[in-house]
């Protein structure tokens, strides 16, 4: 006998009770509750925002089989990749400075491993991903395209249980359960790399080799750790942490025959962030709550070349020290209340403190020649430690009265650098009509203001990037976005959505002509230029988020340009990522109890560039009325080329094998399963045609990841 | 499973066989053939040589050295021009027969068969006189640590935008020049150009008296002679040396921004840039 299935409706608003009639005599299996918290969406007033079930990420096939969060939301409509291979992202025409990472709530300002290749984001740390892209509600800001919100899992309160894996490049184990049961509970996760063991086994083969080279280390790790206090009905205290570092460097040594002479000397380039929150829920009235933060995130690049040498009496050690990042420190209170279950206001403030150290240099030298005295010399470089200080009050109403939702709220701002403060008032609006049991069509206006930078190139997160504060040369950014769309759920499980968006970007930065990111000479505020910014265009998007097939479909049609004075004889031009479509599928498909597989395939226009279109034999003078010929190539206006279109596609398939207590898996995954050449860049090069000896100038595309098999062996428990 | 892996393993390597660089075919925009044109005189007094270039679409062949062309030089204060012929470089040479005035306009045409006149003018930029030069044997630390010898351009710059070169040879004990390879960590510094010609301009110090600082070793020794050439550039060819230098700098690199070489001749490429000239020649 089997019960016959029914499904409840509830709206929670209050402590509720339901009883259920059972038939009588049935031994009942364990019984399961979840819970989602978010509204479907056709009934929310939030638009153009996106979750992607954690379960979901993690069959998506990864480069490496590093199951990697960012490099999934990229398969998103109005989100795009940056350079291949990298975990920057770009969404509906901003730049990545231009979203807020937030991992519990704390900002994190490099979220790039090993240059970009994975994110900091150890997927099995996680609990949920949501990334809002426009519509944005009164209490996010700070920042101009996108606020991807990341949570880490609270720890179970009942069991303990365990997850992890190991592949190719690195392993990962995470461990989580109750401190006290039901009162209090810990999450505990570490990932790290081992290149450097593998390469130090191999160093270790040649003897010779082994003596001279000192320590070796090539990896990246990360700690997330989370524990979670229920005092008592009304008090909970969250305390997450996030720990992860890049370390890259060699030391060597070699001494001479006397034993008491030596060489030696390392190189050492390493970076990393660290994040902290302890938050505060209170349960103030059953329909009033309350949140206090306090956040702690740092970023700090560090890069260092040090030698050191005796030969007799003669003594000399060299070092020097290149650093930058950037610190924040803030307090936040946020507060619910819900007048009723139609009704919901929320209200808060914040405060941050930025320290930001934009690159500064530090030598020291110090050499004592036979017979002389000890010559020393320390000296520091650079742009001093620069401090602003950040604040945010909001309030936000939403409300819904028949058909009609609305969620309307300002959003104002505060910033202070030295010599210079700037204010910003923010309206948001957003709004959605039930058009019929179906249909729901929705639309929203946001505007949004950010006042720090990141200087960057455009595509790699390489952590000499730097972060820098709006000065008084230097005016915050600014946007507005409005969007409209339709949401429509199919059979109560596909979710469709199409929207259209435009949005105007002001005082948005870019390095000039002919500046370098490499080049650290010049003032950073030298180096940029202000102007602005325009993207439009339209996403459609199909998802399926559970069943024995899920997945989504997305599509992109868009157009993205930029303005500057100072840039392209001060005429519009196409941004680096200016895609006119981006189309993406991702699939996981259940084969079987033990089988499965999971595929994703993109197609996008390729990146636009600036190429040169003409060319000439120009001279130089190298000595005294003696010259040189030398090649000339004049650009064409610039971005007005289209690299080659980029298209990928990667596999995975999956062996689950489950116990009572203990669960495995094997996962064998190719990235880039058809080895297409996607072009990272493109370069002029001269050919001479063997027939008739003529030489012309062709392009060659630079390409960097072919097909690259991985397996894993992941295991639960 | 593991056959699988193996097999993909290979197929991964044979695969991989001319991935990294490959020739593409990109759509570039037809512009027509043209002439280039490069006359770059650092002293007007002297003149300079004009070297005119075919200028060729992108995908097109090499461009060739253009010799038979007819060129003429014109002045609004009465100097007179004279052309010589080709040199060994391929280049014309272009030789005042008197005096050129301060403020004088010089203007250049050139014609080259199946083109456009190709037309280009010039202010002779006033001179700007080398007030003192101090030479400080080493005088400059490096943050390393490292000495450096000291070299000290003092002068007063008129009112108005002034772009400075400065260029510092040394000469041995025949009379041959030999190059400095010098750097200056002034804030008004902005570079080398790809002829050696140091660059600064005065946005910052306009209208006051300066003293601008470079730095380097003397290679060949800190004694005999040395000249400093101090220039006051044309806008033009201030910004041609500069766009020249960062161009030189990372030309390598795939992640510079585009540098946009600059182009004041009309009906078709290249600089005309000119300079005034004052140097001083000083015994270390």
């Amino acid at each position: 006998m089997v019960l016959n299935p029914s499904l409840i409706n509830l709206i929670l608003t209050k402590d509720t009770i339901i009883n259920i009639g059972l038939v009588s005599g049935l031994t009942l299996s364990e019984v399961q509750i979840s819970s989602n918290k978010e509204e479907k969406i056709d009934r929310s007033t939030r638009m153009s925002t996106i979750d992607v079930p954690l379960e979901q990420i993690k069959k998506v096939p990864a480069l490496f089989g590093e199951v990697d969060v960012l490099k999934v939301l990229q398969l998103l409509p109005g989100v795009s990749g940056g350079t291949e291979g990298t975990s920057g992202f770009y969404v509906r025409g901003g730049s990545p400075d231009q979203n807020l990472i937030l991992l519990d709530g704390v900002p994190v300002y490099n979220v790039s491993h090993v240059g970009g290749i994975f994110s900091t984001f150890n997927s099995d740390a996680l609990k949920n991903v949501t990334l809002t892209k426009g519509g944005f509600p009164a209490r996010y800001g700070g920042r101009l395209s996108s606020i991807l919100e990341i949570n880490m899992k609270e720890g179970n309160t009942n069991e303990f249980h365990g997850e992890g894996g190991f592949g190719i490049i690195a392993s990962r184990l995470t461990l989580e359960g109750p401190i006290k049961k039901d009162k209090a509970s810990f999450m505990i996760s570490g990932r790290r790399t081992y290149l450097d063991l593998i390469a130090k086994a191999l160093l270790s083969l040649d003897k010779e080799t082994k003596d001279e080279v000192g320590k070796f280390s090539l990896f990246f790790h990360d700690l997330n750790a989370k524990v979670n206090w229920k005092l008592n009905q009304k008090h909970r205290l969250y305390l997450s942490s996030y720990f992860g570092k890049d370390q890259f460097g060699v030391s060597w040594n070699d001494t001479y025959f006397s034993g008491d002479d030596y060489d030696r000397g390392e190189s050492n380039i390493n970076w990393g962030n660290i994040t902290t929150a302890l938050r505060w829920n209170y349960g103030i009235r059953p329909n009033l709550f309350s949140n206090a933060t306090l956040t702690y995130s740092r970023f700090k690049f560090n890069l260092l070349g040090a030698f050191e040498s005796k030969f007799n009496e003669d003594f000399s050690s060299y070092a020097a020290k290149y650093f930058s990042g950037i610190e924040d420190l803030a307090a936040k209170i946020d507060f619910d209340y819900l007048p009723n279950p139609r009704h919901s206001i929320k209200f808060g403030s914040q405060l941050i403190h930025h320290t930001y150290s934009p690159g500064a240099f530090n030598f020291k030298f110090e050499e004592k020649v036979q017979g002389g005295g000890i010559e020393k010399f320390d000296t520091l470089l650079g742009p001093p430690k620069t401090k602003s200080i950040e604040s945010a009050t909001y309030v936000e109403d939403d409300i819904r009265f028949g058909s009609f939702g609305l969620n309307l709220g300002l959003h104002f701002s505060t910033f202070t650098v030295p010599q210079k403060s700037y204010f910003s008032l923010q309206p948001r609006i957003a709004a959605r009509y039930l058009l019929s049991k179906d249909y729901t069509v929705k639309a929203s206006f946001a505007s949004m203001t950010q006042y720090i930078n990141l200087l960057t190139n455009e595509g790699i997160g390489l952590p000499t990037d730097l972060w820098v504060p709006s000065t008084k040369n230097i005016l915050p950014q600014q946007s507005w976005q409005a969007a409209a769309g339709v949401v429509k759920i199919f059979r109560d499980q596909y979710e469709t959505s199409v929207e259209l968006f435009y949005k105007q970007m002001h005082d948005v930065i870019a390095y000039k002509e002919g500046s370098s990111y490499l080049d650290i000479s010049d003032s950073w505020e030298d180096k940029i230029t202000q102007g602005d910014g325009k993207a439009y265009g339209a996403e459609f998007f199909v998802q399926k988020k559970k069943g024995k097939l899920n997945g989504w479909i997305g599509y992109t049609l868009s157009w993205n340009n930029r303005k500057f004075e100072e840039i392209n004889g001060g005429e519009s031009y196409r941004y680096k990522y200016d895609r006119r479509h981006d189309f993406e599928i991702v699939a996981n498909y259940q084969l079987s109890k033990r089988w499965s597989m999971s595929g994703s395939w993109q197609f996008a226009t390729g990146n636009a560039v600036t190429l040169p279109v003409i060319k000439y034999l120009s001279i130089s003078e190298y000595y005294k009325n003696e010259y040189y010929q030398k090649d000339v190539f004049i650009n064409g206006k610039k971005n007005a080329y289209t690299m080659p279109s980029y298209h990928r596609l990667d596999l995975g398939f999956e062996y689950r094998k489950k116990k009572k207590r203990f669960e495995s898996a094997w996962v064998l995954g190719v990235y880039n399963a058809y080895n297409r050449a996607n072009p990272f860049f493109l370069i002029p090069s001269q050919k001479t045609d063997d027939a008739t000896g003529v030489t012309k100038t062709v392009f060659k595309k630079v390409s960097i990841l072919p097909i690259i098999p991985n397996i894993s062996y992941q295991f639960k428990f | 499973m593991r056959k699988l892996f193996y097999i993909l393993m290979v197929i991964s390597f044979a695969s991989c066989q001319d991935f990294f660089l490959q020739e593409v075919d990109v759509k570039i925009d037809k512009y027509p053939k043209g002439v280039a044109v490069t006359a770059i005189w650092v002293n007007a007094q002297e003149g300079g040589k004009i070297f005119i270039s075919e200028a060729n679409p992108i995908l097109d062949s090499t461009p060739q050295v253009i010799t038979n062309a007819e060129i003429k030089v014109s002045s609004t204060k009465g100097s007179i021009w004279g052309i010589s012929t080709i040199d060994s470089d391929g280049a014309f040479d272009c030789i005042p027969n008197n005096s050129v005035a301060i403020g004088d306009k010089l203007s250049l045409q050139i014609k080259v068969a199946n083109f456009p006149e190709l037309t280009a003018s010039q202010i002779v930029p006033d001179t700007v006189s080398l007030k003192s030069f101090e030479f400080i044997l080493n005088g400059f630390s490096n943050p390393d640590g490292y000495k450096e010898n000291l070299y000290k351009i003092n002068l007063d710059d008129p009112i108005g935008k002034n772009y400075y070169g400065v260029k510092i040879v040394q000469l041995d004990e025949q009379g041959n020049e030999s190059r400095l390879y010098l750097s200056s960590s002034d804030q008004y510094y902005k570079g080398e150009s790809d002829s050696q010609v140091h660059l600064f301009n005065d946005h910052l110090f306009n209208g006051k008296n300066i003293t601008l600082n470079l730095h380097g070793s003397n290679w060949n020794g800190n004694e005999g002679k040395i000249i400093i050439y101090l220039y006051n550039l044309s806008e033009d060819l201030y910004r041609y040396f500069y766009a020249e230098g960062i161009k030189g700098e990372d030309e390598e690199n795939p992640f510079q921004e585009p540098v946009v070489i600059p182009q004041n001749i009309a009906n078709g490429y290249g600089i005309f840039g000119i300079a005034s000239c004052t140097k001083k020649i000083v015994e270390l």
